[in-house]
């Protein structure tokens, strides 16, 4: 995976998730593909704590492989397409503190606006 | 004779002047708004902006009361709801509805209120020590109470609010 990240843009993984906009640091995405490598891949959503939320009926799943420091890589399954994109950085915000406090969901990190459309963005520890 | 000179008049126009005491009391801007049927008040100080219209983003894995984000100007802002905190019944946004942007404990918010009643500065002494018949839960969240065109109105400490919503209260 790509990463070109600049002082202009930042370099993510854009992907799904119960129908609502994520992504994560491309950096820390070795790759993306269709079929599961491995035989029990996580599943995202539970990874980020979408308990509860409806699943996206019209999800196909993907695949990522994420590096990890410690633990080496670990594959997990996204709802698709998947795609690389570079986020203007100025489009890309910290979380209102109050939402920081309050938010439910493991690892949200920063919001990003473009076209009036959110997305989510995390980081996998 | 002793002719009384323009100086000495000016002179002793100007002390005179000195010795005028400001008597005018202090005043407090109030940002004075409804929930449901209920009348609350923030110090002016503490609200940036009031905004009548703004998109606001649903945030998934957010409690009830917490709205969403808006941009503002390029900067995103949570928008709470004070219903629940406040114990007052959830209603649905109603038309006419507000945002005020809030600063308070270090955080900043939007709020969503269903109505600005007004934004008027008034005489500190209009503010009243809260009243012991207030509710318990109300008690560390409001500064004083007043009387406005014939309503009560509670004025809210946004520091205690903030920090409370923040810890999860509300």
């Amino acid at each position: 995976m790509g990463n070109r990240n600049s002082l202009e843009s930042l370099a993510i993984v854009q992907f799904s998730i119960c129908g609502w906009q994520a992504g994560i640091e491309a950096q820390h995405v070795r790759d993306s593909h269709a079929q599961p490598k491995s035989d029990q891949p996580e599943v995202m959503s539970k990874l980020l704590g979408f308990t509860g939320q409806h699943p996206n009926p019209d999800k196909f799943p993907q695949y990522l492989t994420l590096k990890h420091k410690s633990s080496g890589n670990q594959e997990v399954e996204v709802d698709g397409p998947t795609e690389l994109l570079h986020l203007p950085v100025a489009t890309i915000h910290p979380l209102p503190p109050l939402l920081a406090a309050r938010t439910q969901l493991l690892g949200l990190r920063a919001l990003a606006l473009t076209d009036s459309k959110l997305t989510l963005l995390f980081e996998i520890s | 004779m002793n002719e009384t000179t323009l100086d000495q008049v000016l002179t002793q126009y100007h002390e005179a002047n000195q010795d005028i005491v400001n008597v005018d009391e202090a005043t407090v801007k109030l940002v004075i708004f409804e929930l449901g049927t209920e009348w609350f008040a923030i110090n002016g100080e503490r609200i940036r902006e009031i905004l009548a219209q703004a998109e606001v983003f649903f945030v998934p894995g957010s409690p009830a009361s917490l709205e969403g984000v808006i941009n503002v100007r390029g900067d995103i802002e949570s928008v709470i709801r004070l219903h629940e905190m406040l114990h007052l019944p959830e209603q649905k946004i109603k038309p006419g509805s507000s945002i005020l942007l809030g600063r308070g404990g270090n955080m900043s918010s939007g709020i969503r209120v269903d109505r600005v009643i007004d934004v008027i500065d008034l005489p500190e002494s209009t503010i009243q020590p809260p009243p012991g018949t207030l509710p318990e839960h109300m008690h560390a969240k409001v500064l004083g109470v007043l009387r406005f065109k014939d309503k009560p109105v509670a004025v809210l400490d946004l520091d205690q609010i903030f920090s409370d919503y923040a810890r999860g209260l509300g």
